[in-house]
């Protein structure tokens, strides 16, 4: 059977993106199955509009916005609950120490009680790899609030840090 | 640049140093430090952040759209089926329709009574302004009243053409009576199963009459001429 372009296309847009769009679901949603269902309905809305995608090197933004309205409809009807951090899944990853599984675990848990103003740009920055400007254009933002949350965000969150590594020793 | 400008811009921006706080960080052992700190935390972070993928998510996303698309495919062509059948009954509609429009004009009338039953009910005469009225829709002035006891009158279409139509009771059964102007139709009698119809050329149009028997057809003939046309004398322009 022929593949059209556009298929292949979308085929392609999925093997290179599936995998950042679902971290950034599960790190708005704190939930592992409601974020491959996120990043599942962001994929089949960018299939029926994908012929407005004109720049291969601004798909990533596309979908993460795609993926926010997403979420953002999925928060209108209902609330989500945040996730306790004994269900967090942890990678394989063989080749770290005890330290710094029990380090990732700490600020995961720190990750999730960021408010959401501090936590999405953070997340913007650090696993979407977008720049301030980028950042602020995502969230509707003025490139100097964008600094001053990414700014406040990783203090707060050093400073959860702190509080769960002086909980985890004592 | 100073520390603590250098550090607040480090802070919202690790992974992107401008010149300017490069150059301040190589001539600070305190910024210098901090920096290599702040990108020992960035590695924490994206590390911690980078969660496992579940398997086989790609594929489920990619059978989740291939199976929508087909539902969606095959949606279009039942609805691209039904659009074809209705466009065929639609031109076949059309096409029966058509040829009823271009039949004869006399099946057309006798069409025409069978959808309009209600006509030959009523007996009582229409006041005369009435039936001109009607004649008046059709852009038709009369040069004299109409004929005494017309019971029904409407300006109805007849295929493509516009007529008056008129019913007369009389004691043998009804005379139905149509008047099409501006459409000009030879003179003729015509016979279908039980119905009589006679087309005459009158009054730059047609007048046609409809009925079981047309023992009464020459005295309508002679009373609408004058309705329509006027006295002998008036229609040949005498004053």
């Amino acid at each position: 059977m022929r593949v059209s372009s556009r298929q292949r296309q979308f085929d392609a847009l999925v093997r290179a993106h599936n995998g950042d769009l679902y971290r950034y679901a599960y790190w708005l949603c704190g939930d592992s199955s409601l974020a491959q269902d996120l990043a599942q309905e962001t994929f089949l809305r960018a299939w029926r509009s994908l012929d407005a995608l004109r720049e291969p090197d601004a798909a990533k933004a596309w979908l993460i916005t795609i993926l926010r309205r997403e979420h953002a409809r999925l928060y209108e009807r209902k609330r989500l609950e945040t996730t306790d951090i004994g269900e967090l899944e942890l990678d394989d990853r063989d080749s770290l120490t005890p330290e710094q599984l029990g380090e990732d675990s700490i600020v995961r848990a720190a990750m999730l009680q960021l408010e959401p103003k501090y936590r999405e740009p953070l997340l913007l920055q650090v696993l979407g790899g977008f720049s301030c400007d980028e950042i602020a254009r995502e969230l509707g933002l003025g490139a100097a609030a964008v600094m001053t949350q990414l700014f406040r965000a990783r203090q707060k969150l050093k400073s959860l840090l702190a509080d769960g590594r002086s909980e985890a020793s004592a | 640049m100073n520390c603590l400008e250098y550090r607040r811009e480090l802070a919202s921006e690790p992974r992107r140093e401008s010149a300017e706080m490069q150059l301040h960080r190589r001539g600070c052992t305190g910024c210098s430090a901090h920096h290599a700190r702040a990108l020992g935390f960035e590695l924490a972070l994206k590390r911690a952040l980078t969660v496992p993928v579940p398997d086989g998510l790609a594929e489920r996303i990619l059978l989740a759209q291939t199976t929508s698309e087909r539902g969606d495919r095959g949606r279009r062509w039942r609805l691209g089926l039904f659009a074809a059948a209705a466009v065929v009954l639609v031109a076949l509609g059309l096409g029966v329709h058509q040829l009823q429009l271009f039949s004869p004009l006399a099946q057309q009338l006798i069409v025409h009574l069978e959808h309009e039953p209600a006509a030959l009910i009523t007996h009582t005469p229409l006041p005369v302004a009435d039936v001109e009225r009607r004649f008046s829709q059709r852009g038709v002035r009369l040069a004299a009243p109409p004929p005494a006891g017309i019971s029904y009158a409407q300006a109805c279409p007849v295929g493509l053409l516009g007529s008056v139509h008129m019913v007369m009771p009389e004691r043998e059964g009804p005379v139905t009576v149509f008047f099409l102007p501006g459409h000009t139709e030879p003179r003729s009698d015509y016979a279908d199963g039980g119905m009589r119809v006679r087309a005459i050329p009158m009054a730059a149009g047609t007048l046609a009459l409809v009925a079981a028997d047309t023992l009464h057809f020459d005295t309508l003939e002679a009373g609408w001429r004058r309705s329509l046309e006027g006295s002998p004398a008036t229609a040949a322009g005498v004053p």
